[in-house]
This record gives C-alpha cells, sequence and structure tokens, in this order.
C-alpha cells in the first residue's frame, strides 16, 4: 500500500542511475578493432579544423629520414607543416599518395613530411619511387612520432594527417584517405591563417571552418 | 490494487493523474515481483544460447564471414537481428537492464526493511504454541519464573535474542540468512556496475611485435584495438615495448617431444615516449603490467627474413614478415610477401615456413617447433596486388585475383639461397629468420571490483543457504490439576511448552536443532531443580 | 613419463569398482524387492480396517502415535512392512515447513496451523544414521566401496600421467560420475536418503561402461599451457557442483514420477487400498524427494558459482580478460542463470513443485549440453581463435 509506494521512489532512482550506467555499457561492443583484425588500414574517415585560438602545440617532433638524414620539427617553425602517417602495406595511403604528393608540388611554401610506420625502408622507397612523392617521410617503424602526439591529437588510424599552423599548433587533423580537394581546401585555410597578427589590421578574422 | 481513492466527481484531471501514477505503482510492482524475476531469467538464458551456437564477431570474426560466405542469404538477416554480437545487442541488454532493475527494486526495499526490523526485539509468543510445526512439552519441579529463567539464559547463551515476556520467552536468530540474501544481490549490481566500468573506460589490444621491433600503445601501433566507449586514442597509456629476444624452449625427447617447456621474451619497455626503458622477462600467465595496463604474452612464431630485389637491381624489400603457425606441434606456418612497388609489375610470394622441415611421402612438414633444418618455399606471383584501390587488406592474404604465377617452382630455400624470378623481374633472397610474439593488452579498470563484487556474492549466497532464521517461544505455566503431565510425577510446579518456528529453512536440519535444544533445556532444568526418581515426560505432538 | 603399470592398474581399478556398482544395483534392487513383498503382505493382513491403506512411507497419523508414544519415540504399526523406525522417521515424519509468506505477527495472535502438518518430531534417538534394512546396508556398504575404488582409480591414473586426471572426456566422465556417486554417498548419511541409491547408481554405471568402452583414451599429458593450479580448483569445482546436479536431477525424475503418482491418486479418490503402486510405493512421498532435490541443488549452485568464478580468474591470468562469451563460458552462464530461476521459482507461490521440478530438469539439460555438446560440438568451430 502506501507504505510501499514510498519506498519505491528510492529503488527507482537508483536503478536509473543503474539504467543509464549500463545502457552507455550495453550499446558498447567491438569498434573499428574487430574488422581490424589482419586488416590494415581500415578507420573512419574524419576531420577536425582547430580554430586559431583553440590549437594544441604540436610536440617536438625529431628523426632520422628514410635516408638517415636528421629531421627536427621546430626547424621548420614559421611555415606550415602537413604531416602524414602513412605505411607502404596501407591500402587507403598508397591510394591518396598521388594527391598528397601533388599537392606538395602545388604548395612549395608548405612543408610536407611524411612518418612512415611498422615499413622497412626499402619498401618504403620503393613506395616513394613509385608514387613520385617528392617530400621526405621520417622513419618510425615503433611508432614513436605517433606516440609523441599522444597527449595533442594522436592519430587514430593509419593513414592521418595533420597540419601544422606557422607557429607551430596543429591546425586541422585528418584520419583516413584524405582527397585532393579536401586537403587542398585545408591547407589554403591554414595559409590564410595570421595566428597571433591583429586579424583586423589584415583584414581577416581568422580561417573559416574547413 | 493500488491504495488510490477515487478522485471527487468533478476532477476528472486529478483522475487521470492518478490513474498514470497508479498504473506506473502497478507497474513498478509486476517488474519487481518474483514471477517478472523468473521469466526475465529465463529469457535472459535463452537469449545467450544463440550468443554461443553461432560465431560471434568479438571473438573470432573470421568465422563470421566464414558464415557469412557459407549462408549468403540466412547471414545478413541474422546479421541485422545482431545476431553475431549477441552480447551487445540492444534487446540482450534490455533483458539484463531490467532484471536488474527488477533485482534492485526488490533488493533495496528489502535491504531498508531488515536495517528496521533488526533493531526490533522478537515477536510476543503465541498463545498456542502446540500448533507450531515443531514443539514439545516438558513438566519440572521447577517453577514457572524459574524455568523461563533458566531456558531464557540458555537461549542467549546461544546467542539468541530473547525477550521475556509475562509466562513466556521468545527468541529469534538467524538474521545473517536475509543479510547474506541481500548481499548477494547487491554483489550481483556491482558485478554490473564493474563489468559497465570496463566496458566504458577499459580496452582491449593485439599486437604482433617482431623481435628487433619496438611498438607504441597507441591506436596507430596496435594491430587491433577494441576500445571501451569512452576511450578515444589520447586515453590510452602511452608505453612502448620493444622485444630484444624470444626464447623458446620444447621437450626434445621422450613421449613428449615436442611439447613446450618454456617461454620468454625478453622486453624492455618504457612508460612514455623518451623516458628510460626497463627490462622485462614476459612469460605465459606472468603478464607484464605497466601503468596499469597488463600485457600477456599469448603466442610466438617465426617471422622469415627476406630481401626482393627487383627488375631494375634495387631493393625492393627487405623485413622480417610474420608467418602464422597453422599447427602447433611442429609450428609449420604460413604467410605472404607483398611488394606491390616492385619494377615492372609487383610482386607476391605465398607460402609455408618450415621449422624443422623433413620430407615425409614426398610433401614436407616441420617435426619439430624449434627451427633446427628452417626451410621456406614460396610460390611466386607478379601482376597488380590489388592494393591501390583504397580497400584494406589483410597483410596475411595475398589476393592473386589481378596476378598470374610466375613459372618458377617452390623449391624449399635454406637460409641465404634465392629465388631467381623469370623474365628478369628480379629475385627474393631468404635470408634467415626471426621470431615473434603475439602480445594481449588488456585495461580493464573494472576488473578488480568485478573480482570483488563476485567473492561477496559467494560469501552472500553461502551465507543465505547455511543460515536459516529461526524462533523459539517458551511458556512457561503453573502446572494444574487437571494436566496429563501432572498425574504422571509428584507435584511438578510448572509445565514448560517449547515451540519452534522457522523460516525459510533452505538447508534443513532445524528439526536436529530445535531436538538440541530441547535436550539442552531439559539438561538445564535438571540442574536448577534436580527431579526425583520419576523422569521427566516428554510429549511430542 | 607415463607409468603404464601405474595406468592399466588405474583401469583395472576402474572396472572392478563398475563391478562393484552393479553388484550394489543388485543389492538395492533385492533390497526393494523385499520390502516390497513385506508391503504387500501388510497391507494384506491390514485389511480395509485402516484408514485409507496407506502404504508405509506415508505419515503415521498423529492419533497412532500418540497412542503408542514410550519414551523413545515413534515405534510406528508393527506390520508397516518390516521397516526400522529409523527408516519410517527418514521417509516421511520430516514435518514441513510453513510457507515463507507466513509469518508470525506479534502480540498474542496465534500462528495457524501450517498447512501440511505432519506429525511431529520424532525423538533424535530413535533414528540412527544407518539404514535399518539388511539390503539396504549391504549394498550402501558395496557403494562406498566402489566409491573408494573409484577414487583409487583416479588417483593411480593421476600418479601415472603426473597431472590432475582431469584432461580429457575419459577422465571428466569418471570425475563427474565419481562426484555423483560421492553426492549419493554423501545424502545418504546427511539426510537419510539411502533409496536413491538404485537410481543414481544405474546411470553412474551405464555412463562408466560406455566411457571405459567407447570413450577410453590411454594416459597421457595435458597440454603445459593448461598446466595452472587454477585449472585445478576450477575444474574440480565444476566437477563437484555436477555431481550434485547429477544427484538432483535423479531425485527431480523421482519425485515428479511420485508426484503424478500421487495426483492420480488423489484424483482417483484416494481411498483404493492401492494407492501409489510399484516401486514408488517403497519411496519417500513426493515432498520429501521435492526436497531432497532442492537440497542437492542447494549445495550445487554455489559450487557452481564459485567454479565460474575460479574459471573467470584463471582465465584472467592466462588470457588477459575474465570473460570473454566463450561457448564454454557461455554455456556455464546459462546453466548458472536457469538453476538460479529454479530456486527462484522456489520462492514462487504456483511455482513450486512440479515447475520447479522441470526447470532442474532444464538446468541439467544445460549441464550436459556444457560437457558433451561443447567439447564435442560446438568446440570443433575453434570459436577461440588465440592469436588475431
Amino acid at each position: 500500500m502506501d507504505r510501499l509506494a514510498r519506498p519505491a521512489r528510492r529503488p527507482a532512482a537508483v536503478a536509473l542511475a543503474a539504467c543509464v550506467t549500463a545502457v552507455a555499457a550495453a550499446s558498447c561492443s567491438a569498434r573499428v578493432g574487430a574488422a581490424n583484425q589482419g586488416f590494415v588500414g581500415a578507420g573512419a574517415a574524419s576531420s577536425h579544423y582547430y580554430p586559431a585560438g583553440s590549437r594544441a602545440i604540436a610536440p617536438h617532433v625529431r628523426g632520422r629520414t628514410l635516408t638517415g638524414l636528421p629531421f627536427s620539427l621546430a626547424a621548420d617553425r614559421g611555415s606550415v607543416v602537413v604531416l602524414n602517417f602513412w605505411g607502404s602495406w596501407c591500402a587507403p595511403c598508397r591510394r591518396e599518395a598521388p594527391a598528397l604528393a601533388a599537392l606538395a608540388r602545388r604548395f612549395p611554401q608548405v612543408r610536407f613530411v611524411g612518418d612512415d610506420v611498422h615499413d622497412s625502408a626499402a619498401s618504403a622507397a620503393a613506395f616513394q619511387r613509385a608514387f613520385n612523392v617528392g617530400y621526405p617521410s621520417l622513419n618510425d617503424p615503433g611508432e614513436q612520432v605517433a606516440l609523441a602526439f599522444h597527449g595533442t591529437v594522436p592519430p587514430q588510424a593509419i593513414p592521418t594527417t595533420l597540419v601544422i599552423d606557422r607557429s607551430g599548433r596543429i591546425a586541422a587533423v585528418m584520419f583516413g584517405e584524405v582527397s585532393y580537394v579536401g586537403l587542398r581546401a585545408v591547407i589554403e585555410t591554414v595559409l590564410r591563417d595570421r595566428v597571433g597578427q591583429a586579424a583586423a589590421g589584415r583584414g581577416w578574422h581568422g580561417a573559416a571552418g574547413a | 490494487m493500488t491504495a488510490d481513492q477515487p478522485a471527487p466527481a468533478g476532477q476528472t484531471d486529478a483522475q487521470v493523474r492518478l490513474g498514470l501514477a497508479g498504473w506506473l505503482r502497478w507497474g513498478w510492482r509486476q517488474l519487481t515481483s518474483m514471477r517478472t524475476a523468473l521469466v526475465l531469467l529465463f529469457l535472459l538464458a535463452l537469449a545467450s544460447i544463440p550468443g554461443s551456437l553461432l560465431p560471434q564477431e568479438g571473438i573470432n570474426p573470421q568465422a563470421v564471414s566464414q558464415y557469412y560466405a557459407a549462408h549468403p542469404a540466412l547471414a545478413p538477416f541474422l546479421g541485422r537481428l545482431s545476431a553475431f554480437n549477441v552480447f551487445g545487442a540492444p534487446w540482450f541488454a534490455a533483458i539484463y537492464l531490467l532484471l536488474f532493475t527488477s533485482l534492485a527494486g526488490c533488493v533495496l526495499p528489502r535491504a531498508f526493511r531488515l536495517a528496521r526490523s533488526a533493531g526490533q526485539p522478537p515477536p510476543n509468543a503465541p498463545r498456542h504454541l502446540s500448533r507450531l510445526p515443531h514443539s514439545v512439552r516438558l513438566s519440572t519441579p521447577a517453577g514457572p519464573d524459574e524455568a523461563l529463567a533458566c531456558a531464557s539464559g540458555m537461549l542467549a547463551a546461544r546467542r539468541f535474542r530473547t525477550r521475556r515476556g509475562d509466562g513466556w520467552v521468545s527468541a529469534e536468530k538467524g538474521y545473517l540468512h536475509e543479510v547474506g540474501n541481500l548481499v548477494f544481490h547487491i554483489a550481483l549490481l556491482g558485478l554490473l556496475a564493474s563489468v559497465a566500468l570496463g566496458a566504458l573506460v577499459g580496452y582491449k589490444g593485439n599486437r604482433l611485435l617482431v623481435a628487433g621491433d619496438t611498438f607504441a600503445n597507441s591506436p596507430t601501433g596496435l594491430d587491433v584495438l577494441r576500445p571501451g566507449r569512452l576511450i578515444s586514442g589520447g586515453d590510452l597509456q602511452p608505453f612502448s615495448i620493444t622485444l630484444d629476444r624470444f626464447t623458446a624452449r620444447y621437450v626434445s625427447a621422450g613421449p613428449e617431444r615436442g611439447q613446450p617447456a618454456y617461454f620468454g621474451a625478453a622486453l624492455r619497455y618504457n612508460t612514455s615516449p623518451g623516458a628510460p626503458m626497463r627490462p622485462y622477462n614476459l612469460q605465459v600467465n606472468h603478464p607484464l603490467i605497466v601503468d596499469g595496463v597488463r600485457v600477456f604474452l599469448i603466442g610466438h612464431g617465426y617471422a622469415p627474413v627476406f630481401k626482393v630485389t627487383d627488375g631494375t637491381g634495387a631493393v625492393v624489400y627487405d623485413q622480417a614478415t610474420p608467418f602464422i603457425p597453422l599447427e602447433q606441434a611442429g609450428l609449420t606456418s604460413a604467410g605472404v610477401v607483398k611488394v606491390p612497388d616492385a619494377r615492372p609489375e609487383g610482386l607476391g610470394f605465398a607460402g609455408v615456413f618450415l621449422p624443422t622441415a623433413v620430407g615425409v611421402n614426398g610433401r614436407l612438414a616441420s617435426a619439430f617447433p624449434a627451427a633446427l633444418f628452417p626451410r621456406v618455399s614460396l610460390v611466386s606471383y607478379a601482376g597488380n596486388l590489388g592494393m591501390d584501390g583504397g580497400q584494406p587488406q589483410s597483410v596475411y592474404n595475398l589476393d592473386i585475383s589481378r596476378m598470374h604465377q610466375l613459372a618458377v617452382r617452390p623449391v624449399p630455400l635454406a637460409p641465404g639461397q634465392s629465388i631467381t624470378l623469370p623474365q628478369g623481374r628480379g629475385k627474393l633472397t631468404f635470408q634467415g629468420y626471426r621470431q615473434w610474439v603475439s602480445l594481449a593488452i588488456t585495461y580493464d579498470p573494472g576488473q578488480f571490483p568485478a573480482l570483488i563484487s563476485a567473492i561477496a556474492a559467494l560469501a552472500g549466497l553461502i551465507l543465505s543457504f547455511a543460515v536459516r532464521r529461526r524462533r523459539v517461544f517458551i511458556r512457561a505455566l503453573q502446572a494444574s490439576a487437571d494436566d496429563e503431565l501432572a498425574a504422571a510425577e509428584p507435584a511438578p510446579h510448572a509445565v514448560v511448552e517449547v515451540a519452534g518456528l522457522t523460516r525459510s529453512d533452505a538447508a534443513g536440519g532445524f528439526e536436529e536443532e530445535f531436538a538440541e535444544l530441547v535436550g539442552q533445556l531439559r539438561g538445564a532444568l535438571d540442574r536448577v531443580a534436580p527431579a526425583s526418581d520419576a523422569p521427566v515426560l516428554v510429549k511430542g505432538e | 613419463m607415463v607409468g603404464s603399470q601405474l595406468a592399466n592398474a588405474s583401469n583395472f581399478t576402474l572396472d572392478l569398482a563398475i563391478a562393484v556398482y552393479a553388484v550394489a544395483m543388485l543389492g538395492y534392487a533385492l533390497d526393494l524387492m523385499v520390502r516390497g513383498q513385506a508391503r504387500v503382505a501388510g497391507m494384506a493382513a491390514r485389511g480395509a480396517g485402516r484408514e485409507g491403506g496407506e502404504p508405509a512411507g506415508e505419515p503415521v497419523p498423529a492419533e497412532a502415535l500418540v497412542a503408542a508414544a514410550a519414551p523413545g519415540g515413534l515405534a510406528g504399526p508393527a506390520s508397516a512392512g518390516g521397516m526400522s523406525p529409523a527408516d519410517l522417521a527418514a521417509f516421511g515424519a520430516e514435518p514441513a515447513e510453513p510457507s515463507e509468506l507466513a509469518d508470525l505477527a506479534g502480540g498474542g495472535t496465534d500462528a495457524g496451523p501450517p498447512a501440511g502438518l505432519s506429525p511431529g518430531s520424532p525423538d533424535p534417538a530413535a533414528t540412527s544414521r544407518w539404514p535399518g534394512s539388511r539390503w539396504l546396508r549391504r549394498a550402501f556398504a558395496l557403494t562406498c566401496a566402489g566409491l573408494v575404488l573409484q577414487l583409487a582409480a583416479m588417483v593411480l591414473r593421476g600418479i601415472a600421467e603426473h597431472r590432475l586426471p582431469w584432461g580429457n572426456m575419459f577422465e571428466f566422465i569418471v570425475a563427474i560420475s565419481c562426484a555423483a556417486v560421492l553426492a549419493l554417498v554423501g545424502a545418504a548419511v546427511r539426510f537419510r536418503s539411502y533409496y536413491m541409491g538404485l537410481f543414481v547408481l544405474l546411470p553412474v554405471v551405464v555412463a562408466l561402461g560406455v566411457d571405459v568402452t567407447i570413450v577410453y583414451t590411454a594416459a597421457g599429458p595435458l597440454v603445459p599451457a593448461l598446466q595452472s593450479y587454477w585449472l585445478g580448483v576450477h575444474v574440480t569445482a565444476m566437477i563437484i557442483a555436477m555431481g550434485m546436479f547429477i544427484f538432483g536431477a535423479v531425485v527431480t525424475v523421482l519425485y515428479l514420477l511420485a508426484e503424478r503418482s500421487e495426483r492420480r491418486a488423489a484424483a482417483a479418490g484416494g481411498a483404493g487400498p492401492g494407492g501409489t503402486g510399484g516401486i514408488l510405493a517403497l519411496l519417500p512421498r513426493a515432498q520429501a524427494l521435492d526436497r531432497l532435490a532442492y537440497r542437492a541443488v542447494l549445495f550445487a549452485f554455489p559450487a557452481w558459482t564459485f567454479g565460474v568464478i575460479a574459471g573467470a580468474i584463471w582465465a584472467d591470468h592466462a588470457w588477459g580478460r575474465y570473460w570473454g562469451w566463450d561457448p564454454k563460458e557461455t554455456w556455464s552462464f546459462i546453466t548458472w542463470v536457469v538453476y538460479a530461476s529454479f530456486l527462484h521459482a522456489r520462492a514462487t507461490a504456483g511455482w513450486r513443485g512440479r515447475r520447479a521440478a522441470v526447470i532442474q530438469l532444464a538446468g541439467f539439460a544445460c549441464v550436459l549440453f556444457n560437457l558433451v555438446g561443447i567439447n564435442l560440438w560446438v568446440a570443433g568451430l575453434h570459436s577461440y581463435a588465440g592469436l588475431h
């Protein structure tokens, strides 16, 4: 009777809380990983553009290129950098390679750098030759460069492309295969950025969303 | 059904509102009834059955793909019903959520009731003790008060909670039964919460690591990542592991020849990029624990090292290629080599690696899992590997639909030997082998709470089964002349009635306890007021 | 190194155990025959004067008890088929508990007479632990001897293999049937259910017979990857639980038969001299069987729960996850849920008795499927990949 009705609300609230927790858990299941057993290169294609005031500082990226030369990202402060994580074994990387190579030729003022993961120097060199890639790539078989981005914008899959602005901050990220048109738009937007300078004086109000 | 009073005639709105609340209350009472719990338990069991008979994506995705291939009409239909992911399906979740809601709605009020009633004294003794299922009448020379005091003391010594009244003693024991029952059910709720915690913020990953290589615990570094719902790439603990050397020892003689005797992976690891590396010897069943994440050694195999030179003389492939064991006795392993950027055409090789190659009836087999006599035998292909279309491919499968086999016999190669490809396409050299380990990386913060909940549930279960709630009542009256018992013994002073009642006598055995109580009471009464020669008459009913 | 002599000795001991069980079964059968004859003779002697022609094993009416009361408790009607007071006490004299919904209100109100009141507690001094009937005693002794032999066989095999002898189907069946006989003996001593001997030994002997002939596997080593003390803990718990589940299932089958025949007897007016006939007449009434089956589950269910938990701990040790919905794990879960619903049914009005018994049999079917179906059939689908 009434004596039972009152206590019914308390456990109802508790149960509701349990429901909410469990509902979230219930819809959890194997995500991209399950499809990735033995498969490589799959990833949800998505991109994010970070407006000028909310960009994370890119970590200090350094290493050796595939040809053995030392490389440091800090040395490129002052120019826009496109950092592409790839591997010669990765099918979507192969599909986007022509676009990246062409964009590198189109925007000589932009520094294109690759980060070759889980790969051997010989296969990577053959890849670069096959796709006429003119820009250097870091030799990163242990994914240490990708790990350096752990605290900022970590690559979620291979391929991932990061666009870093002139002041060394991460302006955009694209997970998955990029298209020529899409990446070009992002590069142009970031090029127009005048980060740190008064936007009013230059007639620009920062970058539009990509 | 409810205690709602009908609203006055003019207030139709109030009537509707009350009706709704009344319906909800009715619904809640139905949900928390035992019958609903029964139905939901049945449904839970039934719903789990397809999860065990059909291949499940979370366990064996390849089997799911095979099922789709084998049942092209039925499989998509089943897939829409989440039959290949039963335990993550929304309908399965609905069943256990309702069950746990019903459980919580039933158990929590009972817990409050128990807390309230635990402080209350035992009830008054009923008038007619003879109607209880266990009852006995004794006579004793002691007086009624003396007898009651004796009984009360005896019961208190047996840790009953007693209450004296006018001519009666009421005693109760066994609250632990209900406590155990509630602990069990609440622990189940805790178990659900722990599982949910792990599913939200935990993750599992796999990585195959060749000796000499390093990997970073990140979405790009793991071969397979199964993240919890709230986990994104940046949440993974950023440790790195280098495999220096893998050592496997096998039994070399006797009937157990070939059985593994020891597996050890000499690792170095650090907890964040740039931190110093620490060594660890990883063995089966002895995981590495780094930053709360556990890394298990779950498999191993061989990765033959190949160098491929293409038609132009350039080295286009030079790495250790993991081959996957087909069987455990000799570790015969299969794998592929993909060289998509060879010139003039892409090259592909598929074959087997035999750690201890022997010829058996004209066929090659591996007689022992250690690499005593390693040989590799490959079939060569040239053409388009199909990787440029952007569709992800397994690194262990070679798609030869757009390739043609080269006219080179797949002779077994010893380390150092080569296959020279026809038409000047180049050369593949088998340079040797390295070993690889398969690591399982798991992070489940809900694991320890789940263990505690499970143990608490078991303890509560045993407690509720072992303890029975019982009440014992004793009445003592001055013996009256017309009592049957009075006739049997000269001048008894009191007639004592003892009765017992048990609630939820799950384990049985109360009658023995009752008989023991009666015997003990008899003894105590005898000591208080030693009888004359005539024995105390016990009359059972 | 497998000691082949020890393995042969183990096989011989096992065969001996089976033979002893078979003889024990004969003993139980003889006991039933003797008691059946005595009962028929007793009923003929009593004629129609006795109310209801109740066969031995029915509760003796209260008046008869009081009339015959003497210090020392029940004597029982002398013509009760040659049964000793101990057997009589075991069979029907356990008092029924009041329904769980009844509770004593305070304040001087009386408790109504609980339903199904049976004569009060027997004086415990009169009922001994051991069966009174001669053939029953012998059969039980043989059962215990067979159990010792079977345990010895397992020990010998374990020594021969240098491992716990629970590594393949043959050894599982030996261990589980041993656990079933252990449950039989334990229940007999604890609950005085000696009459179950024949009915439990029957499937045990059949299973062992099939096991040693068709399923037999020579003694050999176990894959070292599975060697872990958690395996011993986990498998031991499951085997003990399964033995008790087997016992409970056999009792449940008897209960259903007894309950059906009691129902028919009641429907037919209940006053006929036959009452419940045949072997069932020599067994306790249905309610006692029901309670025995319930007690079996009360013991087995926590053991099964413990086994599942131990298995999860072991799985976490070995594979890094404590639950993966692997078919074996899933069916252990299903079995647990079905037996949990049995326990709930026992506490739900309208679901006690026959419906609960059916649920228990469903649970036992899950146990069988988990043991046989998963090992032989589903496991062939390689549901556990191991590697990625």
